[in-house]
């Protein structure tokens, strides 16, 4: 069985242009030779700082920006550079829910409307399977059927991610990409739209990819995660593996850093400073400049790549190993 | 001694919709030296305790029906609008906004706006050097990088974590005695949120300055606050040191907020089923009782009275029956 989304050496560089006519000053390597495969029906999480490339990885595999370098392959059909008749067929099965789903959400059309209009533009159902599909997804995600009359402003922001939810389902997608599937709501509410999100994904087979700052949230949903900073992969490997036995010490500062509900003070090291501007990167490893443990060499000579330390646990840093040896079970 | 007592708020706004009961009843205070969290979720009334405390609350649309708002035993509801300007707030009382960048303006160097602030309604007489040194220092112990070359700066030149440096020394610049920080790191990073509260933390500390904390995440009063005051629909749910909070929470609402919590779940993801009460129209009796699986006939009558459970922590619950109530309402 070929892996649900398999991705190689994915590149997405951004020109910085200055002036009349426009010339270009540099590059801002916002995505910088990316590789990772997603299983068919697992949780894969995406986590990192803002401005650490997530969101264009998300958007880039989705087809809204064209790849520098890389490719795509979903189901084990290249869908990165193709055209976009061929991209069409692609999309009904990859789909993608917005970080403010309010957005995404025509304020001048009814619910239901905003639901048939995948059907559609995807398939040639007649009006009335149409309207029984968006029927049955609008009480899959929790909504009633008289729900599709009213407006998305009649909406509170945990109904508005349902609506989206429904949106997607109704093309019977086999990959949704989230990206911040729960940003601004409040706990209580972020909770019972995460378990809907294990609901349906059971319901419906589906795999999901995670894009999302919150360690938390992927700690609890993801079978698999990948931790990015500045464009590139840091560590990767089974959750349970990165939240236990983190290797990076990247991985290590921000799991430190979360402020969890437990009293008593923040544990292990605490990052000083910001991570530099993405178009300055500095020499060799890119976390140097913040990384407790960085030295001259080999740090500021040339950039880790990512190697195994533990089976499909990868690492890039420089004393990968030794660095895990340091952490036996650090509580996280 | 307590450096701020809210007894009994009552806020209402009228709106085109009907009057919306913001603020019922609520009762907290703040003692000297100590960082309380107000938490809640979206809605909930945190943010309009904080400009009724700095008496930046338009009326109309809002009308303060009734209690009193004590700051060093002086109620800030009858102090006249030029005793506020002048001696309170932006003096005595400090504010930390939730978008550094919207609270700065873009059009004026940050030193002069630094400048500004702290001497804002004061009688000329200090010379500008003075000024300008006090300035420098303040911006040092928020850990800004070369302070006296950063004055010249536009506040686009700063990052967001500086930023709110810029903000954080804002607020201690006139050595206030309280100050009120609304949602002051949910911008930012994890890495940089650490280091922003842990240095607020520090400098408030070493000053005995007390700090009224406006959040919504959890961690971050655990990591923060000695004492939190948990609030649902205008009205204070429980008030406890945090240890106490965490360890033992008493009102349905704490126990169900703490359990939705993703660090916190275990088995199936649990939330607290409903919504939050519409406030132009709340149920009446325990505005939580529409969600609370505890729910009694009782709790759909009679508005529970604070009580105290356990040493300084309060409850407001119909399970935890008897007298010694600060505020008992009908």
């Amino acid at each position: 069985m070929p892996a649900m989304l398999e991705i190689n050496g994915l590149t997405k560089h951004f020109p910085l242009t200055r002036g009349f006519p426009k010339r270009t000053r540099g590059w801002l390597k916002a995505v910088d030779g990316v590789d990772f495969t997603v299983q068919p029906g697992e949780t894969f999480g995406l986590v990192g700082e803002s401005g650490c490339g997530k969101s264009t990885l998300g958007k880039t595999i989705l087809g809204l920006y064209q790849p520098t370098a890389g490719t795509v392959r979903f189901q084990g059909q290249v869908i990165s550079g193709v055209s976009k008749a061929a991209a069409r067929q692609v999309r009904r099965q990859l789909q993608y829910v917005y970080q403010d789903p309010g957005a995404s959400l025509n304020p001048w059309w009814t619910v239901g409307w905003s639901l048939r209009e995948p059907l559609r533009v995807h398939t040639q159902l007649s009006r009335q399977e149409i309207a029984e599909r968006v029927e049955e997804m609008i009480m899959a995600v929790g909504l009633a059927p008289h729900h599709l009359q009213r407006y998305p402003h009649e909406f509170s922001g945990g109904q508005q991610r349902r609506l989206a939810l429904a949106r997607i389902l109704v093309l019977n997608p086999r990959l949704v990409i989230f990206d911040e599937p729960t940003a601004g709501l409040d706990v209580s509410v972020q909770a019972t739209i995460l378990r809907l999100l294990q609901e349906l994904k059971e319901r419906f087979n589906l795999t999901y990819l995670f894009i999302s700052h919150d360690l938390g949230i992927v700690r609890l949903m993801c079978d698999r995660v990948t931790v990015m900073y500045l464009g590139h992969i840091m560590e990767t490997g089974p959750t349970e593996a990165i939240f236990q036995a983190p290797a990076h010490p990247y991985t290590q500062a921000l799991l430190a850093a979360v402020p969890k509900p437990e009293i008593g003070p923040w544990q292990g090291t605490l990052l000083q400073d910001e991570p530099p501007r993405p178009d300055a990167l500095p020499s060799g490893c890119r976390f140097r400049l913040r990384c407790p443990s960085a030295q001259d060499d080999p740090c500021a000579q040339s950039e880790p790549t990512l190697q195994e330390v533990a089976q499909g646990h990868m690492v890039a840093c420089h004393f990968a190993p030794r660095t895990l040896a340091l952490v036996p079970g650090q509580a996280a | 001694m307590a450096v701020l007592e809210i007894n009994d708020l009552v806020v209402d706004f009228e709106t085109d919709q009907g009057i919306v009961q913001a603020i019922d009843h609520l009762t907290l205070n703040v003692r000297e030296g100590e960082i309380v969290g107000l938490v809640g979720e979206s809605g909930c009334g945190k943010t309009t305790v904080a400009r009724c405390i700095l008496g930046v609350v338009p009326q109309p649309p809002a009308h303060i029906r009734a209690g009193e708002i004590l700051f060093q035993g002086q109620d800030l509801l009858r102090v006249s609008d030029a005793d506020l300007t002048t001696r309170i707030r932006g003096k005595a009382i400090t504010f930390i906004p939730q978008d550094p960048l919207a609270a700065l303006n873009p059009l004026f160097p940050v030193g002069v706006q630094l400048r500004d602030m702290l001497t804002w309604g004061m009688r000329r007489g200090r010379r500008a050097r003075e000024i300008r040194e006090h300035i420098i220092s303040i911006l040092q112990q928020v850990q800004i990088p070369s302070p006296a070359e950063q004055l010249g700066k536009y506040p686009h030149e700063f990052s967001g974590g500086q930023r709110q440096r810029l903000v954080i020394a804002a607020a201690l610049a006139p050595a206030p005695t309280l100050i009120i920080a609304d949602e002051p790191t949910s911008a930012l990073d994890v890495t940089v949120q650490a280091q922003i509260l842990l240095l607020l933390k520090s400098l408030v500390q070493e000053r005995g300055t007390s700090v009224l904390l406006i959040t919504h995440d959890l961690g971050v009063v655990a990591k923060l606050c000695d004492r939190v005051v948990v609030m649902y629909a205008g009205q204070e749910a429980e008030m406890a040191p945090t240890a106490s909070a965490f360890t033992h929470p008493s009102h349905p609402y704490t126990w169900k907020l703490l359990e939705s919590l993703p660090e916190r779940q275990q088995g199936d993801i649990r939330g607290i089923p409903g919504v939050v009460p519409h406030l132009i129209d709340p149920p009446p009796g325990c505005r939580f009782h529409t969600r609370c699986e505890f729910a009694m006939p009782l709790c759909q009558q009679h508005q529970p009275a604070a009580l105290e459970v356990l040493p300084d922590h309060w409850v407001r619950c119909h399970l935890f029956p008897g007298e010694g109530s600060y505020a008992c309402h009908a």
